[in-house]
Formats: structure tokens, sequence, C-alpha cells
């Protein structure tokens, strides 16, 4: 077996409660590296076309990466993929949490669980052996709970667990997977192993993992950290405060959302930037292997929420559980983070629903008659604090109306709600406001798995004014759609490619050391040229775009919602900026022509054969 | 006493387990936590991590219930090894530990911390000063400064005000 993966894929069958261990499909891992990539290979061939995400044929795949659990610097980063119960369409949601990589000293790359027990079930996966476990005694439980209840039944504090909480056990559409205190937080991944009355995975591994060429790793490794770690600017602020600082520049930039996105700018974000975190701040924390170590620990020491102890907030959670409600105090957002981790729902969709909520209350469309007597004004932490736990459960036909997401809720609610409802494919947007950066807004509309800032980030070439293209910088105007889709273009690949090899998006985007890394865990001689590693990166975009069309995705579904084109930004420095529906639609049609699609989005033959996709792949596409 | 301690100081430790994946590299040339003389324990619910190993005791209990005389205090680092050559694997050490810091390693052989001979990969793998290789004199002042540090906030002395700090 080639360094950098375990060679194991485990089948699990929750309805006939079997288990299948196969080998790793090696061209497979070759041509799309570890991770989302292989998951989206295994995806595609096994998950029939058109099955209801919620249902017992849909599967869940924990797919490791090559270079988790070596001591390639921040890079424990691992996926759960799986069809989103929000979109509908693909989900792979990473996390740092220590499964992963015990995942792979227990001997698997991957799992991929599918049916459904007939009671609620925890797998437990000890060194190569699988085994089901009740989980009666666990449903209900809250994240915390649950994962210190089975370490202590399992008698093993090394355990390493990955569980849903409340609002994962009742189908609440953005409920994450809890692993280890880090959380696998979009697209509803969290209701997908609820669905399946799979309450946890627990894993414990002794062995180990080696690479394939170990001496030119530790070269690498060694590099990495000198250069991408500790003398990077940009990796100093993680160090130094964690992502929390983003903050700073996009309220700056006009580019924190505020107020349901009605704004870019918050005027108390100060009550909740990096600077008030790291004055409640009791403890830095890390991933494994991990050494920039951007979690803070904070605790509330006075006031309303006192007491209160969380691993958080992270940037986007202090955004849209923060500005995006009009809450600018630090006790309540951390009250409303710890709430939401340990009840299991995702902090960037919660407040884009919590968010579209109040906004709805103040324009009168929904009273205190629909809200069951709450006062939802913006900033009121205690109606939310109180609809935040009515959520995860459904208590009300209310919060049951909230928790199956913006989309599905403006739907059922009408009364012109939709009009007022930011997601795109159903995924609530994350906190950069593409108002503020208008490739922002199509990195959001073309994003495989919904509005999400994680396939390209378009907005720091765009608020800095530079781009390297290769070697030689081009000019960049921020507010206009030139030279924009290129960017993503070519941002989409080094992360496609980069969290495939599983490291962190906090780090390293040198292509050319993440190539070099690549080589030296896996040993595929492509590597050592940095244009091969790009090309796998863009051989993963498109292997997911033919899943996303095969499940019915086309151009018309890459849309931003209305307010984004239509409402101007009524404060700060981007007060009366939209995003022209012209400049979005010429940056789309580049971006399509950029990546060899057709007008309607799909992955043309000649595409497909260029980037190499293997011949098993065209019968989806009807070829 | 030209030997250097090695200072746990889990009050930093991120939890990010570096240290254990350096030792059970030195020690096996793979990646894994099995033959790692170093271990961290992660409350993940509350943020706390305890990194635990040998404190290189003196007198050291497995020394002393070793019953034939496989464990000798190596003269250069000081610190507490086992000589593979007389050990007969019956893991009297094993129960001696208080600290539970030998344990057996997956050849099955009883394993424990030999600070590397005087250069200790787990150090240099701590990013956050949780892990350090001090000289003996200067063991303890980090710990004396952090307390004094925390009084000083309570006393405000700055302010010159007494708050009333008594002992307890």
């Amino acid at each position: 077996m080639p360094g950098g993966y375990v060679g194991k894929v485990a089948f699990i069958d929750l309805t006939k409660k079997k288990v299948s261990v196969q080998p790793l499909n090696m061209e497979w891992a070759r041509l799309y590296i570890g991770g989302k990539g292989v998951a989206a290979r295994y995806l595609l061939e096994y998950l029939p076309p058109g099955v209801d995400p919620l249902s017992p044929e849909n599967l869940f795949i924990v797919m490791t990466c090559p270079a988790n659990g070596t001591f390639a610097p921040a890079s424990p980063k691992y996926p759960v993929v799986t069809k989103s119960p929000l979109t509908g369409f693909w989900l792979d949601s990473h996390s740092g949490g220590a499964v992963g990589v015990e995942l792979r000293y227990a001997g698997f790359d991957g799992i991929i669980v599918s049916g459904k027990a007939e009671e609620p079930t925890y797998i437990y996966i000890n060194d190569g052996t699988i085994e089901f476990r009740s989980a009666k005694h666990l449903w209900g439980l809250k994240v915390s709970e649950a994962r210190k209840a089975i370490k202590e039944e399992l008698g093993d504090p090394q355990v390493k667990v990955m569980t849903i909480g409340p609002a994962g056990e009742r189908l609440v559409r953005y409920a994450i997977v809890d692993s280890e205190g880090r959380q696998h937080g979009r697209g509803g991944a969290g209701a997908v192993m609820g669905s399946k009355n799979l309450k946890a995975i627990a894993v414990r591994g002794t062995g180990s993992v080696s690479v394939a060429l170990p001496s030119e790793f530790e070269r690498i490794v060694k590099e990495m950290e000198e250069k991408d770690i500790f003398r990077n600017p940009e990796a100093e602020f993680g160090i130094k405060w964690g992502s929390i600082s983003l903050g700073w520049f996009t309220n700056e930039a006009g580019a924190l959302p505020t107020l349901n996105f009605q704004t870019g700018h918050f005027d108390m974000y100060n009550g909740i930037d990096a600077l008030a975190v790291a004055k409640v701040r009791v403890k830095r924390a890390a991933c494994k292997q991990c050494p920039i170590g951007c979690h803070n620990w904070i605790f509330i020491p006075s006031g309303k929420y006192a007491g209160t102890l969380t691993e958080g907030p992270e940037y986007e959670t202090s955004s849209l559980l923060g500005s995006n409600i009009g809450i600018g105090d630090i006790g309540a957002l951390g009250k409303l983070n710890y709430l939401a981790d340990e009840l299991g729902l995702d902090t960037i969709s919660l407040g884009g629903v919590l968010g579209w909520a109040s906004e709805l209350y103040e324009r009168g469309i929904i009273t205190q008659e629909d809200t069951g007597g709450l006062d939802l004004r913006f900033g009121n932490d205690d109606a939310y604090v109180i609809l935040v736990e009515a959520i995860a459960y459904r208590k009300t036909p209310f919060t049951d109306l909230l928790a199956e997401g913006t989309r599905r809720a403006c739907e059922r609610l009408g009364r012109g709600s939709c009009r007022y409802a930011v997601h795109v494919k159903g995924l609530e947007l994350p906190a950069y406001d593409p108002r503020a950066a208008p490739a922002m807004g199509l990195s959001y509309a073309v994003a495989d798995r919904g509005g999400d800032h994680l396939r390209s980030w378009p907005i720091g070439p765009e608020v800095l004014g530079r781009y390297w293209l290769g070697a030689k910088p081009i000019p960049i105007e921020r507010f206009s759609p030139e030279n924009k889709a290129i960017i993503v273009v070519q941002q989409e690949h080094q992360y496609a490619a980069k969290f495939a090899l599983g490291v962190c998006d906090f780090c390293c985007w040198d292509n050319e050391r993440l190539s070099l890394l690549a080589w030296a865990v896996t040993g595929f001689e492509e590597f050592k040229d940095v244009r091969n590693f790009e090309l796998a990166g863009e051989r993963i975009v498109n292997l997911i775009r033919v899943f996303n069309v095969r499940e019915g995705m086309s151009s018309k579904d890459d849309v931003l919602p209305p307010r984004i084109h239509e409402d101007p930004h009524t404060s700060g420095p981007t007060k009366g900026r939209v995003l022209p529906r012209e400049w979005f639609e010429k940056m789309k049609k580049e971006y399509y022509e950029l990546r060899g699609w057709d007008e309607q989005g799909r992955p043309t033959k000649e595409t497909l054969k260029r980037v190499g996709v293997d011949e098993g792949v065209f019968k989806f596409m009807g070829w | 006493m030209a030997y250097k301690i090695l200072v746990f100081d889990s009050g930093k430790c991120t939890g990010c387990e570096r240290c254990v994946l350096a030792c059970n590299y030195v020690k096996t040339n793979v990646y894994g936590t099995r033959d790692s003389r170093i271990r961290v324990f992660a409350w993940r619910d509350t943020g706390d991590f305890i990194t635990t190993g040998c404190y290189h005791c003196d007198p050291a209990p497995c020394m002393e219930a070793c019953g034939v005389d496989a464990i000798y205090r190596d003269p250069k680092t000081n610190a507490v090894v086992i000589d593979y050559r007389k050990c007969i694997n019956c893991k009297a050490c094993v129960y001696a530990c208080p600290y539970g810091a030998i344990t057996l390693g997956s050849e099955g052989k009883v394993i424990k911390c030999d600070l590397c001979g005087g250069d200790p990969a787990c150090v240099k793998a701590c990013n956050y000063g949780a892990l350090r290789f001090e000289p003996p004199e200067r063991v303890g002042l980090d710990f004396a400064f952090q307390y004094a540090a925390m009084v000083k906030v309570k006393a405000d002395i700055s302010k010159r005000v007494w708050s009333g700090i008594r002992p307890a």
C-alpha cells in the first residue's frame, strides 16, 4: 500500500446490521487524492439518483485524507459527505475533530453508512472491528453529555466520538455532527445521521500511518512550518486571535452581514470582535497535529450569562449569531454559541434563520401570534435563547417551521417572506456580503454545496486589490466584474485539492508546497509538478458538478438571493451598493467558459476528458 | 549537574498532540499514538488538556521495583532508562509507576521516556510552550511568575488598592 493510505473502506449497512470491508479503490485515490474527492466518487457510484436525503437510501460517508494523522502541520481535516437535506445536492462538511485521525489509526480510510437502524444505535470501531451498540440510553442527550457517556461506557478515555445532539435526532435540517468538540457544521449532516437512527460513531485506534517518502516529507513539513505558519502574517492572525480576527477586516470593508444582510457594517461590533473575545478568553486550543491553535475558549465572568464556558465564537458565528441578529454583547453571543454547539445546530444557518425571522417580525409579516408570544426584535437575546432551544427540539409549530431552514420555511409560510430569505440553493449565506465583494457573489452561487465561503475566497484579493496569476500580479478593481471569474476558478482548484489532501483552509496557500506535500505523503510522482495538483483540484470540482447535475442542478440554481441585487446597503463604507445583475451574469458566463461547462452549467465531454476523470463517470452524464 | 529537566506545563497545552506524534515517530518511524512515551488527555467539553509522561523520579519507584536491575539512571541526562539487555518484561515497573508513565509498546515490550538521549523530540514539536526542556535553576520560575501575575491582578497593585488577599 503506498504511503498516505490505509487501504480499507468499510461499508456499514444499518438496516441489516452488516459490515463489509473492501479495499480502497486506488485508481480513484490516485485521481481524486482522498477526502472529499474520493468520497465524491464513492457517492456517485453507490448513491442512486434522486433519493430523499432523509431516507434510509441516502449514504453517510466519513472519508479521511492522506495527510490526516501524519506530522503535516494543520492537516487533521476530514469530511463527512452525504446528500444534503438542506439543499438536496452535494454536501461535504469538514472538521478538525480527532475522529478522522483516529479512524485511520483504527485501520480505515473511510466508512460508508447506509440504511436505517431499527432503534437508536451507535457504531463502535475498535482497531479494525466494527460493532453496533444500542444508543437508547443516549437518545436525547446533548452533544457533550453523549460524548462523556460513551467514553464511560466503553471504559476508555482515549475513544474519539462523533455524535449528534437533540437537533440531529429531530431532523432539524441544519443539524451538525460534532467531532470531539469541533463541528461538521454546514448542510445538515446531523439530520442524515438522525434519520438513520445513528446517534454516534465511536472510534479507537492503536495502529499507525506512514508516508511514502519520509525524508522528503520531513523536509517539506519543516519548510511549511517555517514559511506558511511561523513567518506568515496571515497565519499570525490565526495564532494570535483565531478566526474571529477576520471580523475587523470585513467590518471595515463593509462585508459584515448585519441585521439579516440589510447592511454591511455593524456599529456595535466592538462588543463581539476579537478583542472582546480576547478579554474573556481563558484558553487556546488546537485541532490534532496543528501548530496554529486557533480555537478560543471563553468564560463569561459577569452579566446575564455569567458562567458560560464555551469554545468559540469563530468569525462566522460572531457575525451570523452576532451582527446578523443585532447582538453586540459577547455574553449573549457566547451563550448562543454554546447552545447551538450543545444542541447540535449549525451557527451559520441558525443565524440566517433567526435574522430572517427577526426581519419578518420587524416588518410586521409575522406577529407574536405566529412566534408564540416571543418578541423577536433584532438584538433581543432573551427571545433568541428561548428560540434556539425550541428549534432544536421543534417545540412549537413556529420553531418547527424554522427548523426547516430559510428556503423551506419561507415557501411554507408564504406572505412574500422569500424576498427576505438569504440563501443559495437553500444553504444560508455565510459572513461575507457579496455587495462589498462582487466575486464573493459568484463564489457563493457556483459553490458545490450551496452558499458557502470555503470553496473560494476571492474577497481577500478583491479588497487588497492584488492577485497573482502564476508569477505576475494582475490588477483587480474591487467593484467591477472584470478578472473575477479567474480568481474563483483558480481558488476552487486550490481549495478542492487542499481539502482532499486534508490541509486546513487556515494554513498554507502556496500550491507548490502543497503539491510537494501531496507527493511526499502519497508517493504519486505526478504531484512533483504543481500543475497536476491543480488539475486534480479541477478534476474534483468537475466530478462533484457531475454529481450535482445528476441530482438536477443547472445554471438556474446558480443564482443569488434577490436581496443581494436589489437592496442597497443602508450604512457603512459600502452604503448604497448592490451587486448589479449584469455584473453577476457576466462573471457567471465567464466562469462557465473558463470551466468548460455549457450554458446550462453542465460539464462538457471534452472538459471531463481534459481534466481526466475516470471512464466510469461518463455514464452518469448519459454518455 | 549539567542536565536539563522536562517540564510539563499543561495550562498551556492546546491538545494538538504533536508531542505524541513526534515521540511515536522518533521511536518507531511511523505516525501513531501507541508507542508514544508521552500522552495527552483531552476534556473537550471544558477545554482542559493534561499532558502526562515520565517525571524521572529520584528515587524512582520503577527502578526500585525492578527485580533484575534493568532500570538505571543515565549519568549524562539524569533520565531513568530501561536496559533491554537485562529486561525480562515482567512489567513490575508498570505497576510501580504512580503516574502510568510506563506502558507496553506495539512490540509487546515495556516502554518509557528516555529523554531521547538529551534532546527530546516532544519539546521540539510543541509550539505552545506546554513542554519545555529547562535547566534546573529555571524550573518552577514560570509557575511562580504565573501565580504572582494572578495575585497582582487580584490585588490590583497598580492602583494601590489592597483587596484583601489572605493566606487560605
